[in-house]
């Protein structure tokens, strides 16, 4: 890692991206691992999952990621052995945000999002910044190419407005099938103007039946 | 893309407390930035405390959720041991104590305002560095700079709540105007012997400010409207 003075962090690039529903989850995120203009990996997994419902993606420092992916893996060992149970998604939520901002000084360079379903069985998605604040959200985008995909999914979710009073469910009432299609096609037009973003798409769908895993091919250039 | 996207979340943004005859009433935009993208463009930055007592958050998102939720988990306790509401005073000293004691680390300046029994409504100012000052209004993130001389000609003591609430909007929608970190949504806390009560107010329902152009859904709609080609001309 070339280290230029103190600089301790790389940005890997990539996209990931989540969208909540009535019953089910999507998350999704490209799998190329770059530095500066060079591909280290075109199939590289940006996405963990933490619990039986509760799946994290993220792209930032993939060094961070892995360190973050361990250590959270083993609070929720710790968990499940002194509570007999899975961790819910809203708890495993709370975990990242104080796990991200224990370190608010040598913060961890990924930039997150945690998609599943809460207790309800309701899609939750929750969104971070590198130090740990963190809201839940209907969807989020995060990375080189979130910029691109956001707006994108302002203008078609068809989430009511996050602006009303009182607040309505973020959740999208589009189904799991037209979710995962705007996911595609979200990346595909991402990785037309992005070029850390490309090679593959690896989409995972959380529901009631279980995690279902897709992987979609993008233009490799 | 030339924005930094990886940058932590702060808001940018205005917060503003004003006491009224009878309680206080709590207002901020709804705008999250990092550098110069809108993170969040519905952003709720007025958090509860307790029952009777709310914060407003400006500075870094991470550092005032966390103390917000250090705060909320004392004073939960606190309430138990006393076994009656907690004070607004309390609220706000449990505020400044941590923001002072770690001055050196953190990053944020808060708007602590509610109701108690003992004196009413109050507005405590904490900003960066961990003063604390009690005041019947405070102003407070980057679009208070353009409410200062605003303030010093429209607040007057004793409102009623309806004044109090409206001065609120006015104000904010003048920052939004003129901070560019600052924008979406007005949103209201009002807090009282009564209760509490939320409003918001779009974008579109603020009035328009000097040089700002109507809201249109789509600039198609000025061209029809008028019959020159220029769509900004007058």
């Amino acid at each position: 890692m070339a280290i230029r003075g103190n600089w301790m962090y790389e940005n890997n690039g990539g996209t990931c991206v989540a969208i909540a529903g009535a019953d089910y989850c999507v998350i999704a995120a490209d799998t190329r691992l770059s530095v500066g203009y060079s591909i280290y990996t075109r199939d590289y997994s940006k996405i963990c999952k933490l619990a039986d419902k509760c799946v994290m993606a993220s792209s930032g420092f993939q060094g961070d990621l892995k360190a973050l992916q361990k250590n959270l893996a083993a609070k929720h060992l710790i968990y499940q052995h002194q509570h007999n149970k899975q961790m819910s998604c809203p708890a495993m939520a709370q975990l990242l945000s104080n796990t991200l901002y224990y370190k608010r000084f040598f913060p961890y360079y990924t930039f997150n999002i945690l998609g599943g379903l809460d207790s309800d069985g309701k899609g939750c998605v929750f969104t971070y910044d590198a130090v740990g604040s963190y809201e839940r959200v209907g969807y989020s985008a995060h990375g080189t190419g979130a910029g691109l995909i956001i707006p994108v999914l302002d203008n078609q979710l068809k989430s009511p407005s996050p602006l009303l009073l009182p607040a309505k469910d973020a959740v999208t009432p589009l189904s799991e099938m037209e979710a995962v299609d705007l996911v595609k096609d979200v990346f595909a037009s991402a990785t037309e103007r992005d070029i850390y973003t490309g090679d593959k798409v690896e989409i995972l769908v959380i529901n009631a039946s279980g995690i279902r895993q897709e992987l979609m091919e993008l233009r490799k250039d | 893309m030339d924005i930094d996207l990886s940058a932590p979340h702060s808001m940018g943004t205005t917060i503003i407390g004003v006491t009224y005859n009878g309680g206080v009433v709590l207002g901020a935009d709804s705008r999250t930035s990092t550098g110069m993208y809108v993170a969040n463009r519905a952003s709720d930055k007025i958090t509860q405390l307790t029952d009777n007592v709310y914060i407003c958050r400006s500075g870094s998102a991470a550092d005032s959720q966390v103390i917000s939720d250090y705060v909320r988990y004392f004073l939960h306790q606190h309430t138990i041991q006393l076994g009656q509401p907690a004070t607004v005073k309390v609220a706000a000293n449990l505020v400044r104590l941590l923001s002072y004691q770690n001055k050196n680390m953190l990053q944020m300046g808060v708007i602590v305002g509610g109701w108690d029994k003992y004196e009413g409504g109050q507005i405590y100012s904490v900003p960066l560095g961990g003063t604390i000052l009690k005041q019947p209004f405070a102003i407070g993130g980057s679009g208070s700079a353009y409410l200062y001389g605003f303030f010093d000609q429209a607040w007057k003591e004793g409102m009623s709540k309806d004044e109090a609430e409206k001065l609120v909007v006015k104000a904010v929608s003048l920052a939004i105007a003129r901070d560019g970190a600052s924008g979406g949504v007005v949103r209201t806390v009002t807090i009282n012997a009564d209760g509490v009560t939320k409003n918001f107010y779009t974008g579109d329902s603020l009035p328009l400010w000097h040089e700002e152009l109507e809201p249109h859904n789509s600039l198609l709609d000025i061209l029809s409207a008028s019959s020159s080609p220029e769509p900004m001309s007058t």
